[in-house]
C-alpha cells in the first residue's frame, strides 16, 4: 500500500509539472526573440548554387550598411514545415520567402508585415521600378505584403531539328491553338510525341500549367472576388478549354500521358528528343542551354479563341509581422528586391526590376527575349483570388480532371461535380 | 560474406560423387543468390556511375551506362563548394552520434533492466504506455516539441537532439528488455549474494553479456542519426550547425537537384555506415537473431 501511495504522489507531481509546462507553451503568446540590435535573419528554400546570389548580396549589403548584420538560414527541404513551426513558436526569421500559392493564406493569418507605410515613408523607394503585373502578385486586397524575388511565366520550347526534319515553320508570335495542335500532330511519330504539356516533369494535373489555357479561352477556375465557382469552373468556355487539353492526350495522342512519362523514369524527354515541344516554366532553360549540339528555341504560348493568356510562378520576400527589427529588415528587403542586391538575383532568374532587366539586355537574348515579350496578359492565380482556393478549388478540380483521364468521365460532368464541391467548400469558409 | 576456402585434399580422400540433383540444386541456389544480389547492388552501381557523369548524361534516354568523359571533378565540386562545408557537417554529425548513442545506450540499459528484472506495482502498465508512444506519428509531436524546446531557449543548439536521447527511447528499451530476460537470473542472484549492488550487477554482468544487443542498437542508432533529416533541419538554423543529411539536401533542394553532385556526395557519405556495418557485422547479425528482430 505504502508503495502505491508513493507512486500516486509521484505520478501526481509529474502530471502537475507536465501540465504546467504545457500551459506555459500554450498560453504564452509567442514573442519573437529580441535579436541583438542590428542583426536580422533571412530564410529561403533555395539550395546549392542558388544560394550564391544571397551570399553575394549579403556581403555587399553588409559592406554598405556596417551596422546591420544579416544571417542567412536556408531551409533546403520541408521549408513550409519548418517555417510554420518557427512562426508558431515565435522564432521565425525577420525576412522569409513565400511562394505565390501561400501569399493570400499568410496574409490572412497575419504572418506578414504590411509594407505600404514603409513604402510611403521611404523617399528612396518606389514601386514604379517593378513590372506592374509581376509586383501585383505580392499584393492582397490592395495591401502590399511582399516584394518580388523572382518569377517565371510559362514558355513554349521547341526542338529546331525536329521542326527542320519535318519541314515545319518554327512557332511564331501569331500562333494559335490550331497551329500548336497541327505542329504536334506532324511531329508525333511511333517513338516521339509532338508536345509535352503542362510541365516538363510530366504532371498532367499541374493546374498552374493548365491555367493559361483557361485564360486563352477567356475563363478561369473562380470569380475575381474569390467567392463563386459555379458557372465559371464549369462554364462553356472552361469545358471547351479542358476538352481541348484532354483531347491532346486521349484523341490526338500527341502528348505523353503520366504513365508514359513515368515509364521513362525521370529521363529528360525534351533534351533527349523524345518530345518535340514542351510547355513549362523557365527553370530548365539554364540546363538545356549548356548541352552541346542541342538545337532548340523558345516562344510565348499560342493564343486561344479569346486571345493571349499566361500565368506566373512567383516568389517574394516578406517581413515577419513579429519581427523585432523591422527597420533593419526593411532596409535589407528593399536592397535585395529593388536595390543592388536585386542585380545578384537577376543573374539567376527573371528580375522584376525594369531598369535591371533593360540593362541586362534580356529582351535581346535568343532564349529570354521571346519569354520577356509575353509578360503581359498574366492571369491571377486562383490562390491570389481566395485564400481557400488551394484546398477548395484546385484540389477538387484536380481530382475530377483525373477522373476524366482515368475513368473517361465526360468533361462537362466532371467539371459540374468539381464546381459543386468547390462551391460548397468556399461557402463553408465565406459565410 | 562467407569465403569458401579450398584446402588441399588429404592424399587418401575419396573422390566426391556429385550427382545431377546436387548440381541442379546448387545451380538454382547460386543463380537465385547472384540474381538477387545483382538486384540489390544495381542501384549502388548506378549511383557510382552517376557520380562520375556530367549532369545531363544522367537523364539520357536510352540510358547511358558509362560516363563519357569520366568526370572526377564532381567529387571536387561537392567537397570544395564554399556553401557546403562538408567537413563541418561531418563534425556536427559526429558530435550528435557520440552524444546521442552514449545517452541512448546508458539510459536504455538502466530502464530496460528495470522493466526486465525489478518488481514494481504497475510496471507492466508503464511498459505498455512506453510502447504506446511508438504508435504516435512523429508529425503530431513536431510542432509541440518545437515550441517546448524554443521556450527552453534550445533552438539552434544540439540540445533538442542530444538531451532527449538521455531519457530513453522506446524501441531500444523494448529490444533490450527482451534480451535481458533471456539472461539466467541465477547469475545475478549469486552476484547479489556476494554483495554486489544493482548497478554493479548491471555493468559487470548484464552489459558484458549483452554486447550483441548493444551493438545492434548502436549500429541502428548510428545509421538513424547519420540519416536523420527532419530533426537537425528543424532545430538548427545556421549552416555551420547543420549535419550531413541536411547538407546533402542542399544538392537535392525543393526545386533544383544537382543529381551528379548529389550522387558523388552520397557515395562518399555512405562509407562510414558501410564500414561500421562490416566491422561489427558478426555482432550485429548475432544480435538480430538473438533478439528476434526481423528487419
Amino acid at each position: 500500500m505504502a508503495t502505491q501511495k508513493k507512486l500516486l504522489i509521484a505520478l501526481t507531481i509529474v502530471l502537475t509539472f507536465m501540465s504546467l509546462m504545457a500551459n506555459g507553451a500554450i498560453f504564452q503568446l509567442p514573442v519573437a526573440d529580441a535579436q541583438g540590435s542590428g542583426t536580422i535573419r533571412v530564410t529561403t528554400w533555395d539550395s546549392g548554387n542558388a544560394l550564391e546570389p544571397f551570399t553575394n548580396a549579403i556581403a555587399a549589403f553588409e559592406a554598405e550598411y556596417p551596422d546591420i548584420n544579416v544571417e542567412l538560414e536556408p531551409i533546403p527541404q520541408e521549408y513550409g514545415t519548418k517555417l510554420l513551426a518557427q512562426i508558431a513558436a515565435g522564432t521565425a526569421p525577420d525576412i522569409f520567402q513565400v511562394g505565390d500559392g501561400d501569399v493570400a493564406r499568410f496574409a490572412r493569418e497575419g504572418m506578414m508585415e504590411p509594407l505600404d507605410s514603409w513604402i510611403e515613408n521611404d523617399p528612396d523607394f518606389s514601386m514604379d521600378v517593378f513590372f506592374p503585373g509581376v509586383a501585383s502578385f505580392g499584393q492582397v486586397g490592395g495591401v502590399t505584403y511582399l516584394l518580388t524575388k523572382d518569377y517565371s511565366p510559362l514558355v513554349l520550347y521547341y526542338n529546331k531539328d525536329h521542326f527542320d526534319a519535318a519541314g515545319l515553320e518554327y512557332p511564331n508570335p501569331d500562333w494559335t491553338w490550331d497551329d500548336l495542335l497541327n505542329a504536334a500532330k506532324a511531329l508525333t511519330t511511333a517513338d516521339r510525341w509532338g508536345l509535352m504539356i503542362p510541365a516538363h516533369w510530366g504532371d498532367w494535373l499541374w493546374t498552374r500549367g493548365i491555367l493559361p489555357l483557361l485564360a486563352q479561352n477567356g475563363t478561369h477556375l473562380l470569380s475575381e472576388d474569390g467567392l463563386t465557382v459555379e458557372g465559371i469552373l464549369n462554364s462553356e468556355a472552361t469545358v471547351e478549354a479542358i476538352q481541348w487539353y484532354v483531347d491532346l492526350f486521349k484523341v490526338h495522342k500527341v502528348a505523353p500521358t503520366r504513365q508514359d512519362v513515368e515509364s521513362f523514369a525521370g529521363a529528360d524527354l525534351f533534351a533527349n528528343g523524345v518530345v518535340s515541344m514542351v510547355w513549362t516554366g523557365r527553370w530548365p532553360l539554364k540546363d538545356w542551354r549548356v548541352i552541346d549540339g542541342f538545337n532548340f528555341g523558345t516562344m510565348g504560348l499560342p493564343a486561344g479563341p479569346a486571345g493571349e493568356g499566361n500565368t506566373l510562378c512567383w516568389a517574394g520576400f516578406a517581413i515577419n509581422a513579429a519581427s523585432q527589427n523591422k527597420e533593419a529588415a526593411w532596409t535589407f528587403l528593399k536592397y535585395i528586391a529593388a536595390g543592388d542586391g536585386a542585380k545578384e538575383f537577376a543573374n539567376y532568374a527573371f528580375t522584376a526590376v525594369q531598369p535591371i532587366a533593360e540593362a541586362q539586355g534580356l529582351t535581346e537574348d535568343e532564349y529570354d527575349g521571346p519569354i520577356i515579350a509575353y509578360l503581359e496578359n498574366v492571369a491571377p492565380i486562383p490562390e491570389a483570388l481566395s485564400p481557400y482556393a488551394g484546398e477548395c478549388v484546385v484540389t477538387p478540380f484536380q481530382q475530377h480532371l483525373e477522373k476524366i483521364f482515368l475513368e473517361d468521365m465526360p468533361v462537362q460532368e466532371a467539371l459540374d461535380a468539381a464546381a459543386a464541391e468547390a462551391q460548397a467548400c468556399l461557402d463553408g469558409y465565406n459565410q | 560474406m562467407a569465403i569458401q576456402t579450398t584446402s588441399r585434399p588429404a592424399p587418401a580422400a575419396r573422390r566426391q560423387d556429385y550427382n545431377l540433383g546436387d548440381i541442379l540444386h546448387k545451380g538454382v541456389v547460386y543463380a537465385l543468390l547472384i540474381g538477387l544480389s545483382l538486384l540489390f547492388l544495381f542501384p549502388f552501381f548506378w549511383m557510382i556511375l552517376s557520380a562520375l557523369k556530367p549532369e545531363h548524361q544522367i537523364y539520357r534516354w536510352p540510358p547511358q551506362w558509362f560516363p563519357d568523359p569520366i568526370q572526377w571533378s564532381n567529387f571536387a565540386d561537392v567537397f570544395s563548394n564554399p556553401y557546403l562545408p562538408f567537413q563541418v557537417f561531418i563534425k556536427n554529425t559526429l558530435i550528435l552520434e557520440v552524444g546521442m548513442i552514449t545517452g541512448r545506450l546508458i539510459s536504455c540499459t538502466l530502464v530496460a533492466y528495470g522493466f526486465a528484472r525489478l518488481e514494481a506495482p504497475g510496471r507492466d502498465l508503464i511498459f505498455g504506455i512506453l510502447l504506446a508512444t511508438l504508435m504516435l506519428p512523429g508529425a503530431v509531436l513536431l510542432i509541440p516539441r518545437f515550441i517546448l524546446f524554443s521556450q527552453m531557449g534550445w533552438i539552434n543548439t544540439f540540445n533538442p537532439l542530444i538531451v532527449p536521447a538521455w531519457f530513453g527511447e522506446a524501441y531500444a528499451i523494448f529490444l533490450m528488455r527482451q534480451f535481458f530476460r533471456t539472461i539466467p537470473k541465477e547469475l545475478e542472484e549469486s552476484a547479489i549474494v556476494d554483495g554486489a549492488n544493482r548497478l554493479q550487477v548491471i555493468f559487470r554482468i548484464i552489459v558484458p553479456l549483452s554486447i550483441p544487443v548493444l551493438t545492434v542498437i548502436g549500429i541502428l542508432s548510428f545509421k538513424d542519426i547519420w540519416n536523420d533529416f527532419m530533426g537537425p533541419l528543424l532545430y538548427l538554423n545556421e549552416i555551420s550547425k547543420y549535419t550531413v543529411a541536411v547538407g546533402l539536401a542542399y544538392l537535392n533542394g525543393q526545386f533544383d537537384t544537382q543529381m551528379n553532385l548529389l550522387m558523388a556526395a552520397s557515395v562518399t557519405l555512405m562509407m562510414p555506415t558501410l564500414i561500421l556495418f562490416f566491422i561489427a557485422q558478426r555482432a550485429f547479425v548475432e544480435g538480430i537473431t538473438m533478439t528476434g528482430l526481423k528487419g
